[in-house]
């Protein structure tokens, strides 16, 4: 999730634009969204499928056996396993790319399980390649950013790759755990959040390293390569909204720097509750209802918060509410002036926690809702064990 | 322009793949345009699962109609078209659906991953562009997607140029008026 705020000459309105050139830019944004460059081909299906379209899309969900027997196919295509890593974050070429062998010490050193484990399983020979992809992630991001993984195939063991799974924080071990869930990206029908158990340590340099190439993945299943991921953390900045003051403060490394008056969701359309992450931002946006309720441009210095539509932002038409009661439709209104002070102030990756928010606490798909996922739920991995 | 052919069944197929080698190499072709196509149906049917289903299903009808196509080109604007028409009967199915079901079908609505990426002036696009009429809806994704001429969408849809030049024009003034326009 980038900045998206880049573009010169963003912030003014701009009626004259380009009509054709936003729905190119729309086109695209959404077709790569949905198929990311990495994502390759299933096998092609050379008969018809026996149920109709909607059973198929059943059968995706409830049958793994069927998308485990189309990547068996996959494997007649001369698709071999490889120990080429995946590197990502750096925005260069990471260090020690192309190794082919790992070295034992790699391996099986990760802090939560100690030494070389026996949940290092090897595939077997003949076992389908899974290929694991980074999400896209920016350089610097702040502390409540989790680490994406996707993965090609519906793996059915996730014990080796946690196993293979290195965390450091300045070169100092980090434990960091991976949880797993399904994926809505074309060709990676499973994806995994990686993060510790409090968030990032700020003013750090984070690598992880998955030494996954040729593990097991699951019966008839095994890893074709490995990650690297590596990214710094800025200082620790969070925003904490009071429902009942309804006023924020932000900290940055714990000292409070600025406080704002807010007005949260009415009653009907409450805010909800928990530690949100900074998604996305933008000087200028249009904002409107999942229900088609209403439309509104023109919105200024707009910080996502849900995929739900939750935002932070300029309220100029609300200034008698701003920090007197709730009226908005979910979002946390600001006055202009300070709605602008708090979009220099947070970055993506930064935490916003509403402890007190009328609604319902965020889930963990609801927008970055991992750090509402419990450490002691988040630990046994999700969809699979890790451990 | 017929592109859609009642289905063959497993043998009609075995018999076709032994007695007559296909002059385009489909795997070759399914390789190298398999995002593309995938990507084309996801601006169509707004849903991922469908899209994949789509292209699939794309490429068996090639399958069958490949001893009638000689060059990879026509290969690929068959397959277009087969994408538009089988993006068709997605959306159709999904509405009589819709109208008999009262649970919503989950994959419905897009993900929350992709809600998330997209910045809202794209989104804001998107969901009006999916509103627009079908033929409309069609005619500017193949233009300000597919970067496809006039006569190349005519072709791919079936239409007349005429009718590709006013349903660009008519899509266009809806979307300029829903997203123009301060608060």
């Amino acid at each position: 999730m980038s900045d998206l705020s880049g573009h010169p000459g963003h912030g003014a309105p701009d009626p004259d634009r380009d009509l054709g050139s936003l729905l190119g830019d729309a086109f695209d944004a959404r077709a790569r969204t949905a198929v990311p460059d990495t994502a390759s081909a299933p096998a092609r299906r050379t008969t018809p499928s026996a149920a109709g379209p909607a059973h198929r899309r059943w059968q995706r969900i409830a049958a793994p056996l069927a998308a485990a027997a189309a990547v068996l196919l996959a494997v007649g295509a001369g698709v071999a396993l490889t120990a080429d890593d995946e590197h990502r974050g750096t925005g260069a070429a990471g260090p020690g790319t192309g190794t082919t062998a790992v070295s034992p010490s790699a391996r099986g050193s990760s802090p939560a399980t100690g030494s070389a484990s026996p949940l290092l399983r090897h595939a077997a020979p003949g076992a389908s390649p899974v290929k694991v992809v980074l999400a896209d992630q920016e350089r610097t991001v702040g502390v409540g950013m989790p680490v994406v993984a996707r993965f090609s195939a519906r793996i059915t063991d996730a014990r080796a790759f946690a196993a293979a799974t290195t965390v450091t924080a300045d070169g100092r071990p980090l434990d960091a755990r991976w949880f797993f869930l399904p994926s809505t990206t074309a060709g990676y029908p499973m994806e995994a959040h990686l993060r510790p158990e409090q968030y990032w340590p700020a003013h750090a340099t984070i690598v992880v390293r998955v030494a996954s190439a040729q593990l097991s993945a699951g019966t008839g299943f095994g890893f074709a390569n490995g990650l690297t991921a590596q990214f710094t953390t800025g200082a620790q900045t969070i925003a904490t909204v009071d429902n009942r003051t309804h006023r924020m403060t932000v900290r940055t490394d714990g000292k409070p720097v600025a406080s704002y008056a807010v007005s949260l969701g009415a009653a009907a359309t409450p805010t909800l509750a928990g530690v949100k992450v900074v998604m996305a931002k933008a000087r200028s946006v249009c904002l409107h209802d999942v229900n088609g309720a209403y439309n509104e441009c023109n919105v200024r210095d707009a910080q996502q918060l849900t995929a739900t539509g939750e935002y932070l932002h300029a309220a100029p038409w609300n200034l008698s509410n701003i920090g007197v009661r709730n009226t908005s439709n979910g979002c946390t209104n600001l006055t202009p002036a300070d709605a602008a002070k708090l979009y220099g102030q947070l970055e993506v990756g930064d935490i916003v926690v509403y402890p007190n928010a009328s609604g319902a606490t965020m889930r963990l798909t609801e927008g970055i809702g991992d750090w509402d996922v419990p450490w002691s739920t988040w630990v046994t991995g999700g969809l699979l064990p890790t451990s | 322009m017929a592109v859609w052919e009642a289905v063959a069944t497993d043998e009609e197929l075995a018999r076709i793949a032994v007695a007559r080698p296909l002059p385009i190499d489909l795997d070759a072709l399914y390789h190298a345009h398999w995002r593309y196509l995938v990507r084309f149906a996801v601006l169509l049917v707004d849903d991922v699962a469908s899209a994949e289903d789509v292209v699939q299903d794309a490429f068996l009808a090639l399958h069958r109609k490949a001893g009638t196509l000689r060059d990879p080109d026509a290969a690929l604007a068959y397959l277009r078209t087969s994408v538009v028409n089988l993006s068709r009967s997605v959306i159709r199915r999904r509405q009589v659906a819709r109208k008999h079901l009262k649970v919503s079908e989950p994959e419905a609505t897009s993900g929350a991953d992709e809600h998330v990426l997209l910045r809202d002036e794209h989104r804001a696009a998107l969901d009006a562009v999916q509103t627009l009429p079908r033929h409309q809806r069609e005619v500017l994704v193949l233009r300000y997607w597919g970067g496809l001429s006039e006569r190349e969408i005519a072709a791919n849809l079936g239409i007349s140029q005429g009718a590709v030049k006013s349903a660009a024009s008519r899509g266009m003034a809806t979307l300029q008026q829903r997203l123009g326009g301060v608060l």
